[in-house]
């Protein structure tokens, strides 16, 4: 008998929640490919490790852009592998619900169900990113209280007020910490010269980014091509030039949550001046991100305890209590 | 003769009628929302996505926070 699961795809990294035994996998998103023969190299920690450093007949790929599935058949490939990899066989097929973002298309949504349909599940079922991560964020949503939550992952930002079990408001944007990866890749290339691979930008975002000006603030040695004279070289980046690089994102992401805040009823603006907002999500943990939301928004902000896992074990819970949460699903009718 | 073997299809198809007009009521009354009903679904469903019930979810994430799990990237 298969044990069902929850899946967070996420556009950086995809965790695997197994009912009855809790997280069972966690790792970047990413897939090796020959191109030549089609043939799946690697997945997960050991195709992330060859970003940028592959010959020309291997591809390693993130197969979701912007929390959306860019490559379908690369996609059900390594959801096929995912399941095979936490036990599922032909004759297992066990029920999925995935987290997707709430701005997916109806054509994407229909994409991640057949792919997980064709990769071994008997059902799939997806569910809001934010709701999930509301639900693993353990914030009081069986009550009629606002609870705000601001997921901010790999491709997309999103902010949704929930009370009672359901949405009351939302706001999406396909931006996210990838996009502050590419916005430092951009000043570097542009400011100094030199080129940089996309892992060094998410290493120079996780070493010296701040999305608001913090004590203690340090620079970093950075390597990369230089663009004249092609050879191999270092500069030094400061943090404030960082935060200079990444502003226009984190501004859009700030825009973003007061938007949000401008939707919501005025009977519930009251609870979050008292409750706070609450940051999931890997691109939350961005130095200075909650201080920054706080100070443009005059709400309080608050780290959820486990934001990496917020989301997967919101959408496990669902998982445990199939038939009854199944009026949380997309589509389902409440 | 006759009359016996009509009188026997009579009783027969009034037989089903009946049978078919009681299992239709059956049916309906089965499948019939109560005025209850919304309140006890959603009774079940706001308990369900109460602390209590999450805490299981959560607390087995906890106890196994710090194995070897490798820490995932922003």
């Amino acid at each position: 008998m298969a044990r069902d699961l929850a899946i967070d795809l996420g556009t950086a990294n995809t965790l695997v929640y197994m009912k009855g035994r809790g997280i069972v996998l966690n790792e970047p998103s990413v897939i090796a490919v020959n191109r030549k023969t089609s043939e799946v190299l690697a997945t997960g920690h050991e195709a992330w490790n060859m970003i940028g450093r592959t010959p020309g007949y291997i591809v390693a790929v993130r197969p979701l852009r912007g929390g959306a599935i860019t490559d379908f058949d690369i996609t059900e490939r390594m959801i096929r592998l995912l399941l095979q990899r936490v036990g599922v066989s032909r004759f297992t097929r066990p029920k999925v619900v995935i987290c997707v973002p709430s701005a997916i298309t109806e054509v994407e949504r229909r994409a991640v169900t057949d792919a997980t349909r064709r990769a071994g599940a008997s059902d799939a079922q997806l569910i809001e990113q934010p709701m999930a991560a509301a639900i693993g964020a353990e914030l009081p949503i069986d009550e009629p209280v606002g609870n705000m939550v601001i997921d901010i992952g790999g491709g997309t930002s999103e902010t949704a007020v929930i009370s009672l079990g359901g949405v009351v408001a939302l706001e999406a944007i396909r931006v996210g910490s990838f996009d502050i990866d590419a916005a430092i890749q951009t000043y570097v290339r542009r400011e100094h010269g030199i080129a940089i691979g996309e892992r060094t930008a998410e290493e120079i975002k996780i070493q010296i980014g701040t999305a608001a000006p913090m004590p203690n603030e340090r620079g970093a040695q950075v390597r990369g091509r230089d663009l004249v004279t092609g050879l191999p070289k270092n500069i030094d980046l400061t943090a404030e030039e960082v935060r200079f690089a990444i502003d226009e994102v984190v501004s859009q992401i700030v825009q973003s949550v007061t938007r949000c805040l401008s939707k919501v009823p005025p009977e519930m603006a009251q609870d979050f001046l008292q409750r706070g907002m609450y940051l999931v999500g890997g691109g939350g943990l961005l130095r200075g991100l909650a201080q920054r939301i706080e100070r443009e928004t005059d709400v309080p902000v608050r780290m959820s305890p486990m934001p990496l896992e917020a989301v997967v074990l919101g959408a496990g819970h669902c998982v445990e209590n199939y038939q009854v949460l199944r009026s949380m699903f997309m589509g389902a009718r409440r | 003769m006759i009359a016996a073997q009509t009188a026997v299809i009579v009783f027969a198809v009034l037989a089903l009628a009946c049978g078919a007009g009681l299992a239709t009521v059956l049916f309906r009354q089965q499948h019939q929302t109560g005025i209850y009903d919304g309140i006890e679904n959603f009774r079940r469903h706001i308990d369900a996505l109460s602390p209590e019930a999450r805490r299981n979810v959560v607390n087995r994430q906890v106890e196994t926070r710090g194995s070897d799990r490798t820490d995932p990237r922003l």
